[in-house]
């Protein structure tokens, strides 16, 4: 499974819900944000380097966190020598690997948001409740139908009480799945952990759990094989 | 040769069929499938049906070893048989290459890059792009 979490927007929580998703789905995190990163980082050959071809993607991806990450390098230099192009290929290798991969796709609708969709065989949206915005969520999914990587689940993010799930399951043809506005889950994100982690009670480790077993549905006739590890 | 999961859920008397073709041969094929429920509705793009549908059956290209999606709705309960492969006949390479490349998202989409103005180079104009000394 390849999994683009994605949303046009920013600040919608992109990173949040793509990390959590990749605790609860022992997935590797790959931050896709080539321009602007903001998944944990460390030492080490980053996205940058993989598609720069300095580094190879397997390699990259640092074992020993809470989640499998492939980082992604914060320098302008280091964007710029970096090729999008490769992402594809770099993401198929990583799943070749080590199996599951979740992308947290940047902002806007340039081709470094377009290439992870390409890379991905589902997309999840991320949109906020109260700045629903709805033309480019639109766009997000016409253009995550062109290739291939079909719309399965729509996050509803920092809800309150009364989620308006069923208008946007209705403007984007998607199941919702709501992940509270959350002091557990905020407390996580600022000390770089899963919230299944850290609050595996909370409502909204149970909201990330509930997204996971919404985009894997059991399939019959063809099992998954997980390979590699 | 190529082989077909079908999954259906029924929701509010809608069927909602999802399926995935995968390819497993060594050359793309044109694929063909075929249902038996009765009325089908198509998935739509502006209004129209999505490329490759007629009437009850649609067809698409699967690339040697990958696979691709299809799904539809219908108000009929998933009895029949939901979808069958009707035709798998190989085609040219060159009819494969209509697939999406990264090459076709950078013409598309534009080229993410930064440009070069925008990177500091380090020892030469450092001072210039750094912020003013409080």
């Amino acid at each position: 499974m390849r999994v683009a979490v994605t949303g046009g927007k920013g600040g919608v929580g992109k990173s949040t819900v793509a990390y959590n998703l990749g605790a609860v789905t022992d997935a590797v995190v790959v931050d896709g944000d080539l321009g602007m990163a903001d998944l944990p980082g460390s030492a080490g050959p980053d996205l940058h380097d993989v598609l720069a071809d300095r580094a190879d993607p397997v390699e990259a991806v640092r074992e020993g966190g809470p989640v499998d990450m492939l980082p992604c390098g914060r320098s302008l230099a280091g964007a710029r020598a970096a090729n999008v192009r490769g992402l594809v290929d770099a993401v198929r290798s990583v799943e070749r690997a080590y199996g599951d991969v979740v992308v947290d796709c940047p902002a806007g609708l340039a081709a470094d948001a377009g290439m992870p969709l390409l890379a991905a065989d589902r997309t999840v949206l991320v949109a906020l409740p109260d700045a629903f915005a709805l033309p480019d969520a639109l766009r997000t999914r016409a253009l995550a139908r062109e290739l291939d990587a079909g719309l399965a689940q729509v996050v509803l993010n920092r809800t309150g009480t009364n989620p308006p799930r069923a208008a946007v399951e209705r403007a984007l043809g998607a199941p919702v799945t709501t992940v509270p506005e959350s002091d557990p889950l905020a407390r996580a994100t600022a000390t770089g952990q899963p919230v299944t982690a850290t609050a595996p009670d909370s409502a909204a480790a149970e909201a990330f759990h509930a997204l996971a077993a919404a985009i894997t549905p059991p399939r019959r006739g063809a099992r998954r094989t997980r390979r590699g590890r | 040769m190529v082989e077909l999961d079908v999954q259906t859920e029924r929701r509010d008397c809608v069927t909602f069929v999802a399926a995935t073709v995968r390819n497993d041969g060594r050359t793309g094929r044109r694929v063909t499938l075929r249902t038996g429920l009765d009325p089908v509705w198509p998935p739509r793009r502006q209004g129209v049906p999505a490329a490759g549908w007629s009437g009850d059956r649609v067809t698409l290209t699967v690339a040697a070893g990958r696979e691709r999606g299809v799904g539809f709705a219908t108000p009929a309960a998933p009895d029949e048989p939901v979808l069958t492969v009707v035709e798998a006949v190989a085609v040219a390479g060159d009819e494969e290459c209509r697939e999406p490349t990264p090459e076709h998202v950078v013409r598309a989409l534009g080229d993410p890059t930064p440009p070069a103005d925008a990177v500091p180079v380090l020892g030469t104009d450092a001072a210039t792009t750094e912020e003013e000394p409080r």
